[in-house]
């Protein structure tokens, strides 16, 4: 390493400018001739003139050097070795473990949390014994070891600086069980006998908290603790960090293109501070659409709603974008979702009657309106016509109202494949109504034993009909925290109302999700597709169950969608039934998207049932890079998948659907957003090019920068024997190191120079009379 | 003669303002030296016999002698001439040019001033013409030995001030010559080479005798400027700041090759070439020159 004996010294570089001062000034000083002979001077400088110049940008160079020499020459520079008769035997291992989860980016009054870890660290590099070894690890979700070497030369210690400066702040959160999994196993493999730690972090509360609360957390601590000479946390965390983040950005219900559709932001003030006025810009395929403001105070979380109109059915992308504040990763949120047209319903009335109000579908009707105007597009067909011209693929949601037979849709005659299971399966909605022309044997041999379409396996009926003498009701009761229900959570009312709903009767509907219980709970068979959204009072048995069936939804309400079993139709509570059909059948038809929304380091995933071309396959990444995707056949179709995903943002998926394909199966218009007048014929013959957003966000939780106060801190890893600093104080000997001085040979070098640039001087003639 | 010669340095007689004296001053200075005529030629007076060889013109051959000796003999006169002799002094601003003392223009005003006053002496006629791009003055010919004054009030009623441009100017000039003569030519000729021959060959062309006195100042035949400098251009804007140190060698082998060039298209065209330089003595510039001339006459 070069250091200098008198540092002072240096500061007289200055006077390597001198030469050049001294050029300028002579340049200024020169006498005036009126001349006659101009026509051979001016010859004579036009040939001589770039070698002029040339000679005097050598010398001038040539004293520059010199006096730089000069100044070097008594600043007196060393060179700092490693004495090569030092103990070769191995020695420590240092294992630096940086945070480098975006909450490190936290930027303080200069310097970023993660800068100020990187200094500390390379303090213990440079400070490391020959042979000792130094093992570099990342903190994150994704940990890696970063570098893994012993010092054997400068060179090696030079690359173990590069490597430590070359650590950026990612996207990820942090990942404490991982990462500390790694460490431990970098931990027992090192064959070195003094093993000293630091991990640098911003001890985040809430990662080191939930942490410090976790058995097999602890264990490993516990584990590598025991195996280190030293084992410190560096607490690399601002004083009083502030910083204001996204938290989620949704779509409430479902965007339907023509109609504002209602988009929910959630703001995040992490810190003490009241910020008043700030902006909160949403846009759409980034297009700015409004900026709202917002005044947050200290802890305060808000949530912002936007009302954009869309004009395009299909894929999109919504983005919120906050001010800059301290820490920029989680300003920034998107939601890729899907644009419908309108949205097509067909009710399947199982019990029409000739009166008004009497048909099992006529409140179903009335409630959603058959103006023209709504964008529920309602298709009424009875039992008894289901027929080959009931096509399901043209429908986004089938309401079946009591229907006791339902053979031609589980099975399509001509061509015999199971209608019902596809129509799911591709993403659409099925919500069943019962009522007294149901069976139940041959609804749980049809929907539920081998199709596992039913949400639950129904069995008698409990309660009596409105039209009996005796009733008893039944009140709706335990409304779980589930999405259908979202806009009766955010309305207390209009919840107290709905929890004054009753049935008479309804058929009793074993879910496999025992009350109280969450899905996880619930038999196994059922666990992951089913949820019950509401229980009856008394008995508590289901009232509404979901089941997840492929891509699709499947509704079941246990009792009558006609006022026959219950009394959702009064006109004390009509207003709650309107509300609710529009919000289950929103909920029906909202795709999802899960796989279009992921988080940093998800892998992106998707399935097709009919054929893609692989070579049309590419990704572009937020930085506009063309990516390629993975591609492989299925049984039944195609799956491709991308998982480069370590930065957040927007990423396209572009695909090409072959016209072929679409030919054969015309309800892929829909999927493509085709005109339905579209014929096959005007499918362009190179195939249909397909663009899908793909929104990769940040964990919102790690924006929340909350640190361990000290108090905290001291008493939880007092536990574990582990020290706490705010400085890294890894105990390093220094290495005796032996000093090489070159000042003999830059004056030298310097004499040589100087009777160079003498002898220049004389040969270019600036000497010569 | 030791104090006539005194006033033949340059120095003494830049300090004389009457042309018209220094000319006198030159030229009986040359005079008291010589004792002779520089003219010699095919006139009535008899000089001498020298013997004949080929190429001679045999009208001239004394038969007498021939007679007497059995040898052939040509018979010289002294030059009873007609001659009329054609100053062209070149009165552009390159001749302001003035290292020490003398500028080129006063040099060469002195020469014309010296050689006018004595062809008048001769009985022979004289014409001043000043040129730079175009002519300046033009006195016609006359052998009136009181034209002198006339030559001297015009001389130095002169400033130069303009640029050259000597092809055009010459055969302007020459165009106004009506009878065959003496051009003397009396410049530093600092004009493209080109145009330069091109404005001799003019003269050449019409028979005339060319007589050429190129002027130059000391420093710019050596070049001696040793501190950064900044030439300004006489005849035109051009400024070049430089070390002259460093551009020495270059300017003198442009200078160089300039006067090669020059003397040798003088050799090929027969025309009488002097350099003089604004630092000599002006008679022993001029006698140089006349003895030089008179040696040529007399092979």
């Amino acid at each position: 390493m070069l250091t200098f004996e008198t540092m002072g010294f240096l500061s007289f570089f200055a006077a390597c400018a001198i030469p050049i001062i001294i050029h300028l000034i002579f340049r200024r000083r020169y006498q005036r001739i009126r001349w006659a002979a101009m026509q051979f001077l001016l010859a004579a400088y036009r040939t001589t003139k770039t070698t002029l110049l040339l000679e005097n940008l050598i010398l001038l160079l040539l004293r520059i050097l010199v006096i730089a020499l000069l100044v070097i020459v008594f600043a007196r520079p060393i060179m700092q070795v490693i004495s090569p008769q030092q103990d070769t035997k191995p020695k420590d291992n240092y294992i630096l473990v940086l945070d480098n989860s975006y909450s490190m980016g936290l930027r303080g009054p200069s310097t970023s949390a993660l800068e100020n870890a990187k200094v500390q660290g390379r303090s213990i590099i440079n400070k490391a014994q020959e042979n000792d070894r130094i093992s570099l690890l990342t903190m994150n979700e994704r940990p890696e070891i970063i570098a893994d070497g012993s010092i054997t030369s400068e060179k090696q210690r030079e690359s173990l600086l590069r490597d430590w400066n070359n650590i950026k702040v990612t996207d990820f959160g942090c990942d404490l069980k991982r990462s500390l999994e790694l460490l431990q196993d970098v931990v027992q493999k090192s064959e070195y006998s003094q093993k000293r730690i630091a991990i640098l972090t911003d001890l985040q509360k809430i990662t080191w908290e939930k942490a410090l609360q976790s058995p097999p957390i602890l264990e490993i601590l516990r584990t590598i603790r025991k195996q280190a000479a030293e084992f410190n946390i560096v607490d690399m965390g601002h004083p009083n960090p502030q910083n204001i983040g996204i938290t989620s950005l949704s779509l409430d219900g479902v965007a339907i293109i023509g109609t504002p559709s209602r988009f929910v932001v959630t703001i995040q003030n992490y810190g003490t501070n009241t910020y008043p006025q700030i902006p909160v810009l949403f846009s759409i395929d980034g297009q700015k659409q409004k900026t709202e403001y917002i005044t947050l105070g200290a802890h305060q979380e808000v949530d912002v709603s936007f009302f954009p109109t869309l004009i395009h059915p299909g894929n999109h992308y919504a983005t919120v974008e906050l001010a800059p504040d301290p820490l920029a990763a989680d300003n920034l949120r998107h939601l890729s979702f899907q644009a419908l047209e309108q949205v097509k319903i067909l009710v399947v009335d199982g019990d029409p009657r000739p009166g008004p109000f009497e048909s099992e579908s006529d409140y179903f009707m009335a409630a959603l309106g058959d103006s023209g105007q709504s964008f529920f597009k309602i298709t009424k067909v009875l039992a008894t016509e289901l027929g080959p011209k009931i096509l399901l693929q043209e429908y986004d949601v089938v309401v079946l109202a009591n229907v006791a037979n339902l053979e031609y849709l589980l099975l399509n005659q001509a061509n015999r494949k199971p209608m019902l299971q596809n129509f799911l399966e591709r993403g659409s909605g099925l919500w069943i109504w019962l009522g007294d022309k149901i069976t139940a044997d041959y609804y749980n041999e049809e929907l539920y034993d081998f199709k596992e379409i039913l949400p639950g396996r129904l069995e008698k009926t409990l309660g009596n009909s409105s039209m009996d003498r005796e009733v008893t009701v039944y009140v709706l009761d335990e409304i779980a925290n589930h999405p259908i229900w979202r806009y009766f959570l955010e309305n207390p009312e209009l919840m107290e109302d709905l929890k004054k709903c009753f049935v008479y009767k309804f058929f009793v509907v074993q879910s496999g999700q025992e009350p109280g219980q969450t899905p996880e709970a619930s038999t196994e068979q059922t666990k992951k597709t089913t949820t019950v959204l509401a229980r009856y009072r008394p008995s508590n048995l289901p009232a509404i169950i979901e089941r997840k069936f492929g891509k699709g939804k499947v509704l079941l309400s246990t009792t009558t969608l006609d006022r026959e079993w219950s009394n959702f139709h009064t006109d004390q509570y009509g207003h709650v039934f309107v509300v609710m059909l529009h919000e289950f059948l929103q909920y029906l038809v909202a795709q999802p998207y899960l796989e279009n929304n992921l988080l940093v380091g998800q892998t992106f995933t998707k399935y097709f049932d009919f054929y893609i071309e692989e070579k049309s396959l590419r990704a572009t990444t937020p930085q506009n890079e063309i990516a390629s995707v993975l591609w492989k056949t299925l049984d039944k179709g195609y799956q491709i998948a991308y998982s480069n995903t370590q930065q957040s943002g927007v990423y396209r998926i572009l695909m090409t659907i072959p016209a072929q394909v679409i030919q054969e199966k015309p309800e892929l218009m829909r999927f493509l957003n085709l005109p339905e007048k579209t014929e096959p014929g005007q499918i362009l013959d190179a195939g249909y090019p397909v663009q899908e957003y793909l929104v990769v966000n940040v964990v919102a939780e790690e924006g929340n920068v909350v640190c361990l106060s000290q108090q905290e801190l001291s008493q939880k890893f007092s536990e574990l024997d582990m020290q706490i600093h705010k400085d890294l104080v890894l105990q390093v000997k220094a290495a005796p190191k032996k000093n090489i001085e070159y000042w003999q040979y830059i004056l030298a070098t310097l004499l040589v120079l100087s009777m160079l640039e003498s002898f220049l001087a004389m040969w270019f003639g600036k000497y010569t009379k | 003669m030791q104090d006539d010669a005194k006033y033949l340095d340059p120095k003494v007689l830049n300090k004389i303002s009457n042309l018209e004296l220094k000319a006198r001053l030159i030229v009986e200075g040359y005079i008291s030296g010589l004792h002779k005529s520089p003219y010699q030629g095919f006139s009535v007076e008899f000089a001498q016999h020298r013997e004949y060889v080929p190429g001679d013109d045999i009208r001239h051959i004394d038969w007498k002698v021939y007679g007497r000796s059995d040898r052939y003999y040509i018979k010289q006169y002294e030059e009873e001439t007609n001659l009329i002799a054609y100053f062209l002094l070149d009165s552009s601003a390159s001749m302001q040019y003035a290292s020490q003392g003398m500028s080129k223009y006063e040099y060469g005003s002195h020469i014309v001033a010296s050689l006018a006053y004595l062809i008048l002496q001769q009985q022979d006629a004289a014409s001043l013409c000043l040129f730079d791009q175009e002519v300046r003055e033009f006195l016609p010919a006359s052998a009136n030995p009181a034209y002198l004054s006339d030559f001297a009030r015009v001389l130095q009623n002169t400033s130069p001030n303009q640029k050259t441009n000597m092809a055009q100017v010459f055969y302007n000039i020459v165009e106004r010559l009506k009878k065959r003569g003496l051009i003397i030519i009396v410049s530093d000729l600092f004009d493209e080479i080109g145009s330069v021959l091109a404005g001799f060959r003019h003269f050449r062309n019409r028979k005339h005798d060319v007589i050429v006195f190129h002027l130059l100042d000391r420093d710019e035949i050596e070049m001696p400027l040793q501190r950064l400098t900044l030439f300004d251009g006489l005849e035109d804007e051009i400024k070049i700041l430089a070390n002259p140190r460093a551009l020495r060698e270059a300017y003198l082998k442009e200078l160089r090759t300039f006067l090669q060039e020059l003397k040798s298209n003088c050799i090929a065209n027969r025309i009488d070439y002097a350099q003089i330089t604004t630092d000599q003595t002006l008679d022993v510039a001029l006698s140089a020159y006349l003895a030089n001339r008179a040696g040529k006459a007399r092979i």
